[in-house]
């Protein structure tokens, strides 16, 4: 419907004249069309002008008083608009008054207890803070489980590697032993007190050194590999001798020195040495340039008597001197011990 | 609540403001200065002076109520009041045809009481204006004005009573309000 024909129909809305469909049609056209608007206003006021046709009649005192008393009857609201449907669509229809303006209406608020703002923040404060030392205290507790679990495993793995090292250590010990008695096997003689009819085993010391002149030991050239053999007393052709005196440690000590350059066995018969002490045996050194080789180890038995034998060791072929000294019972890579018998070499 | 003379309520807007506020003293002012009116208004539509006092105390009710929502730029306060009024009529009216058939009456008899009003002892000026504007207005404008004034015909009613067609009920009763109100401007006073 356009502007000029919602026009037309003022009149008719003046008077309430207007049926519902043209009506909700003209107040939506109202909303927008201030022109209209006023002039409704305006023909409404004069529609209303007719009412001076009909002669006032007034109101009796007790029709007053009862009007006046009613507006203080219990349940009275002062809400408009929403008193019933009947008048709000009378309302909007009739004056075209806005109905849906409650300005007078009392909102209450809930009766109800409210925490101050700053109560609550302080208990949000609080409650964050608790969630974090909850979390805190789990996070912790598991870093601690996982600390122990480490802290086991590394004593686990330090006693296997202690138990490893025990071994190594005693398989060390076993090794070095081993070695000894190789050595000793090959070179100790048996005890003086055991007589042997043999060759091998005739008593050394002054009636070998009565009887063989000194004789410079040389180096000579050796292929063959001799297995050990018990000394031969007998005077050997091939046979270089040194004699060995006793130090300030066993000055009654004796001992001779034979090596056979063809067979590269040396012989080393030894009298008059004290008896070694306990974990401790004698060693003898062949000095080449200075520079001491580790012989054979043995021990003394009745009447300081001693007699190895053994092969020459290859480095120690041109030694210009002979030393023996007294070391631990497995032997020395180095002298350490006392010397007890020096010779050289002739 | 200042006491200058110049705070209290006075025009009729002024009134239903105070109403609105919760002053009974304005709401009381506001009944002395309309209830005749309306009162009698409601007579001749309820053709009763008992259901029309009923109603009168309907209407001020919802004064009261609706008091807040008064917009002074829809309309005079009197305009608002006969709205009222005329609707708290045509319910009663309707809640009366239930019960009892009520006559109703000839657009002939509508016009010949407006007119024939001019003998009542109590005239006020603006009655006097209005019946001579009414007068002056054309026979036909005339009638469509007051059978929806007064019995609230709706526009197709209206045209089936005086019958004539839709359109010209529309027609004639714009042009027969808007030379009411050329006629009575000048002298239609605010309700001051």
């Amino acid at each position: 419907m356009s502007h000029e024909e919602h026009k037309e129909r003022l009149g008719l809305a003046a008077l309430d004249a207007l049926d519902e469909a043209e009506l909700r049609s003209l107040q939506e056209h109202l909303e927008t069309c201030a022109e209209c608007r006023e002039e409704l206003a305006k023909l409404r006021d004069t529609a209303a002008a007719l009412i001076y046709l009909t002669p006032p009649v007034a109101a009796s005192a007790e029709l007053r008083a009862r009007i006046l008393a009613a507006i203080n009857a219990p349940g009275m609201r002062r809400v408009s608009g929403v008193d019933g449907p009947g008048e709000t669509e009378e309302t909007e229809r009739a004056t075209e008054q806005p109905s849906s303006t409650a300005s007078n209406a009392v909102h209450l608020s809930p009766t109800r207890q409210r925490w101050s703002t700053s109560a609550r923040i302080s208990a949000l404060a609080a409650s964050l803070i608790f969630a974090l030392l909850i979390v805190a205290i789990i996070v912790l507790t598991n870093r601690n489980r996982e600390m122990q679990a480490e802290l086991a495993r590394l004593s686990q793995r330090r006693d296997e590697i202690q138990t490893e090292l025990d071994r190594l250590r005693e398989r060390n010990n076993e090794l070095q032993t081993e070695i000894a008695r190789f050595s000793n096997r090959e070179n100790v003689l048996q005890p003086e007190s055991e007589r042997l009819p043999d060759r091998n085993n005739e008593p050394q010391g002054e009636t070998a050194r009565q009887q063989e002149p000194r004789v410079p030991v040389v180096e000579e050239p050796t292929g063959t590999e001799t297995p050990v053999t018990p000394p031969s007393a007998t005077p050997d052709p091939d046979a270089r001798i040194a004699e060995l005196a006793g130090t300030d440690n066993a000055p009654q000590a004796r001992a001779r020195l034979s090596y056979n350059s063809r067979s590269g066995v040396v012989t080393l018969s030894v009298s008059e040495l004290p008896p070694a002490p306990v974990g401790k045996a004698y060693q003898l050194w062949y000095l080449v340039k200075g520079r001491p080789i580790p012989g054979g180890v043995f021990v003394t038995g009745s009447g300081g008597r001693a007699t190895m034998s053994g092969q020459l060791p290859s480095d120690a072929r041109g030694a210009s001197a002979f030393v023996v000294t007294l070391e631990d019972r497995s032997g020395a890579s180095k002298p350490t011990g006392p010397k007890y018998l020096l010779g050289k070499a002739s | 609540m200042g006491f200058h003379p110049e705070q209290v309520p006075n025009t009729d807007v002024e009134l239903v403001h105070a109403i609105a506020r919760g002053d009974e003293q304005a709401f009381a002012s506001l009944f002395d200065r309309y209830s005749s009116t309306l009162l009698g208004f409601l007579i001749r539509i309820l053709n009763s002076k008992a259901e029309a006092e009923d109603v009168l105390q309907e209407v001020f009710v919802q004064v009261w109520q609706h008091a807040p929502s008064y917009d002074a730029t829809r309309g005079r306060v009197l305009t608002w009041l006969i709205t009222i009024a005329r609707n708290r009529a045509i319910d009663r009216l309707r809640a009366l045809d239930s019960r009892e058939s009520t006559a109703i009456k000839s657009t002939k008899e509508i016009v010949e009481d407006a007119l024939s009003a001019v003998d009542e002892a109590i005239q006020s000026e603006q009655a006097e204006m209005v019946r001579h504007a009414l007068s002056q207005i054309p026979e036909i404008q005339r009638d469509a004005l007051l059978l929806a004034y007064f019995e609230r015909l709706s526009q197709s009613e209206i045209a089936e009573r005086v019958g004539i067609p839709l359109g010209t009920v529309k027609t004639r009763i714009r042009s027969g309000l808007k030379k009411l109100r050329s006629l009575l401007r000048k002298r239609l006073k605010d309700g001051a």
